[in-house]
């Protein structure tokens, strides 16, 4: 097995030491830091991804082998710096306002970073302004909300007018989900993409921001 | 326009334009499963059309397959006639719940209610299901014990807003919080009548009607402003005690008796809770005890006559059925206890009918029968053979495959994982251990029927408390009783909520630690 697939095994697993271990490794024998990150890290997490969104695996299992990616991007990032890797896109991701619930949106910021994303997560009960300013601010391709009450799901409903008001709603691809969220409900409101899970997810907002950059 | 509808019986409903079969069967007293409220997410409210065109909503199109589509199966909440149409209902009766009287400790049946003079109607208001005891006032004359004479059980017909509180909630703030008063108010009027025509008392012999319930259900009970209940910070309108005329809450003269709707200790751990707690006598008790009621929402309680934690975990509606492919609620027919021999599965049903699905009881005992033969790994991974199509439990009198799948036992999974982790959590916090608690009280129907070794099995409780465990009934129908007979009770109640702290488990970070421990079965 090469080095670069055994760096992908090791991130399935969540072995993080392992995987540091790897990458320097990788980095020491000139191997480059893209391939590393995209052969070995990402391809691995889009694996992990991919069981999970088929329940081959399970939210533990998917936790441990983002940590272990993270390990592996830490001592990867400097090097990526150096050679100038642009990431496929920017997300601001977050849970709107009223609902604190946390987990499901942090498996879609690790599906996102997987799918080879720059994340900037802005956290729980997030105003609708918040989100909008941080997209702003960072030139993000995807604004992603998360909802898991039936309750505060109109909330991704007023980020999305605001959008429009400030005339930036055509700017960013606006993607919604959580347990209550279905399709109907995204195009009720407006919404670009709803997905049922967050592998499928990162794999949406990928083609999307791919196809908006005419790339593919 | 017309929809007919066919299955166990045949009735014509009218439909308005724009409105959906689902919305159109309920406001006609034809009430079919819908656990989300009617949103297109739990694809329980399937229908078929025999006449008539319905074009398939994208919800349609998740739950169908494009041959179900050709056969005219749909979701009746998406599905929005255009003309007369012919729609066939399936699905167990939601009319004919088991639900849990007052049975069980603590209670004792009066052969003879006509013999005593006056009474009380103790109610249990549940999201699910409603619970009504007449209670023959001081028959036994012994204060702590109730005498229920006769207890009427049915269904809270809320159930079509939704069938948690959360959907009924946001029906509330969809316009509809009148008609779940009105709808409330009907059962509960319904029942009481029904018991006093069936032992011969009029309404000057009723004193006193005591009422215990989550808030949403005090709330909507009362025609309170649902509104903050809903989203943080959470805001209800009134946790304190209410003391009203019966014409007040009822809109009805059956009884001139005073209504009290027990107080609550917050949004999420309401009056059912405080009744829970006051007959299981933790207001008394000095070695602390833990209260669990395992619903969608599982509050729990840990404490003693000094000091008590409350807090609500969002176990989400596994434990009901109602996310689980073949998942019901407690009604005839559904597989509550499951034993796998050779692969074979040998199931009991409710009432001994034909299976029709799994509750959730059935889900946790073929969890754990799964785990102990081996065809379920630790992480909740079944066996290859399983995998795909899901482990078959049964058939129903139609000849479907009744299956436990890959799926529903990921909702499980999360499931337990949310009480375990809220009862680590409480006891962390109350900086207690497993051997320093007394009891552990399992409130309502569920915990009746659960069979605690295969509770312990997969995880859902620590092994260790397996022998404190008690299935304590419905203690929100009991302790509404003997609230009824203690004169101290609103005292009592009160204090206990005063020495209460409630803890936010959505943003602590022990919970978030035992949450990931707890999901896998080791």
């Amino acid at each position: 097995m090469g080095l670069i697939e055994e760096i992908s095994e090791f991130l399935q697993k969540g072995r993080a030491k392992n995987v540091k271990t790897l990458v320097q490794q990788a980095l020491d024998e000139g191997i480059d830091p893209k391939t590393i990150l995209n052969d070995g890290l990402l391809s691995g997490m889009m694996i992990i991804g991919e069981k999970f969104k088929n329940n081959e695996v399970f939210v533990p299992e998917v936790l441990v082998a983002a940590r272990a990616m993270n390990a592996g991007i830490t001592i990867l990032e400097p090097e990526l710096v150096k050679v100038g890797n642009e990431p496929i896109g920017r997300a601001v991701i977050g849970t709107v306002k009223g609902d604190l619930h946390d987990i499901g949106k942090n498996l879609v910021t690790m599906m996102f970073k997987g799918a080879g994303f720059e994340i900037y997560d802005v956290g729980i009960n997030v105003e609708a302004e918040t989100f909008i300013q941080k997209a702003e601010e960072v030139n993000a391709d995807v604004i992603g909300m998360s909802a898991l009450l039936t309750t505060t799901m109109p909330n991704m409903q007023t980020v999305i007018d605001m959008l429009k008001k400030q005339g930036l709603r055509d700017k960013y691809i606006v993607m919604v989900g959580g347990a209550p969220v279905n399709e109907s409900f995204a195009k009720q409101i407006g919404a670009d993409y709803y997905t049922a899970d967050a592998a499928t997810a990162a794999e949406v907002a990928k083609k999307a921001v791919l196809e908006k950059k005419g790339i593919a | 326009m017309k929809i007919t509808v066919t299955g166990k019986e045949t009735k014509t409903v009218s439909c308005r334009q724009g409105q959906s079969v689902l919305e159109a069967l309920t406001e006609n007293g034809i009430f079919i499963s819908a656990f989300c409220g009617g949103s297109g997410r739990c694809g329980k409210c399937k229908i078929q059309l025999t006449e008539g065109t319905v074009s398939p909503s994208p919800e349609d199109r998740a739950f169908f397959t494009e041959e179900e589509l050709e056969q005219g199966f749909r979701l009746a909440c998406t599905a929005r006639p255009g003309e007369d149409c012919t729609v066939r209902v399936f699905g167990p009766d939601e009319e004919k719940f088991d639900v849990l009287g007052a049975d069980g400790e603590g209670a004792e049946k009066d052969a003879r209610p006509e013999n005593a003079g006056r009474y009380q109607f103790a109610i249990d208001i549940g999201t699910t299901t409603l619970a009504i005891s007449l209670v023959a006032e001081d028959a036994g004359g012994q204060r702590g014990r109730i005498s229920m004479a006769d207890t009427y059980t049915g269904v809270n017909h809320q159930r079509a807003y939704g069938a948690d509180v959360i959907s009924r909630i946001h029906a509330f703030d969809e316009g509809k919080g009148e008609a779940m008063t009105d709808s409330v108010r009907r059962d509960l009027l319904a029942g009481m009548e029904q018991l006093m025509k069936k032992h011969g008392i009029d309404g000057s012999r009723i004193t006193k009607v005591l009422i215990a319930g989550n808030t949403t259900m005090g709330h909507l009970l009362l025609g309170y402003d649902c509104h903050g209940l809903g989203q943080v910070p959470f805001h209800p309108v009134n946790l304190n005690p209410v003391r009203l005329p019966f014409s007040h809450v009822f809109h009805s003269d059956l009884t001139e008796a005073e209504v009290t709707v027990l107080p609550g200790f917050s949004t999420f751990v309401g009056g059912d809770i405080v009744s829970g707690l006051f007959c299981c006598g933790f207001y008394q008790a000095g070695r602390p005890s833990l209260f669990i009621d395992l619903g969608t929402n599982g509050e729990m309680a840990v404490g003693n006559r000094d000091r008590l934690l409350v807090t609500s975990t969002a176990a989400g509606p596994a434990f009901e059925g109602g996310n689980i492919s073949w998942g019901t609620g407690s009604v005839g027919g559904a597989i509550y206890g499951v034993q796998i021999r050779q692969g074979k599965a040998f199931t009991e049903t409710v009432g001994q009918l034909p299976p029709v699905g799994i509750c959730g009881t059935g889900v946790i005992e073929a969890t754990a029968e799964l785990l102990k033969e081996e065809l379920l790994d630790e992480t909740g991974l079944l066996d290859e053979e399983y995998f795909e199509e899901g482990f078959p439990l049964g058939e129903t009198p139609d000849g479907q495959r009744i299956t436990y799948t890959q799926k529903d036992i990921r909702e499980l999974q999360l499931a337990k994982a949310a009480v375990r982790a809220g009862l680590e959590t409480l006891l962390l916090r109350y900086g207690i251990g497993y051997e320093d608690l007394e009891h552990v009280y399992v409130a309502g129907g569920f915990g009746v029927h659960l069979n605690m070794e295969k509770a312990v099995a997969i995880g859902l409780f620590p092994e260790e408390l397996l022998k404190k465990i008690r299935a304590a009934g419905n203690t929100s129908l009991k302790g509404a009783a003997l609230y009824g007979q203690e004169p101290e009770a609103e005292r009592i109640c009160m204090e206990m909520i005063g020495k209460a702290e409630e803890i936010d488990l959505s943003t602590d970070e022990d919970f978030q630690n035992y949450y990931m421990d707890s999901m896998y079965f080791e």
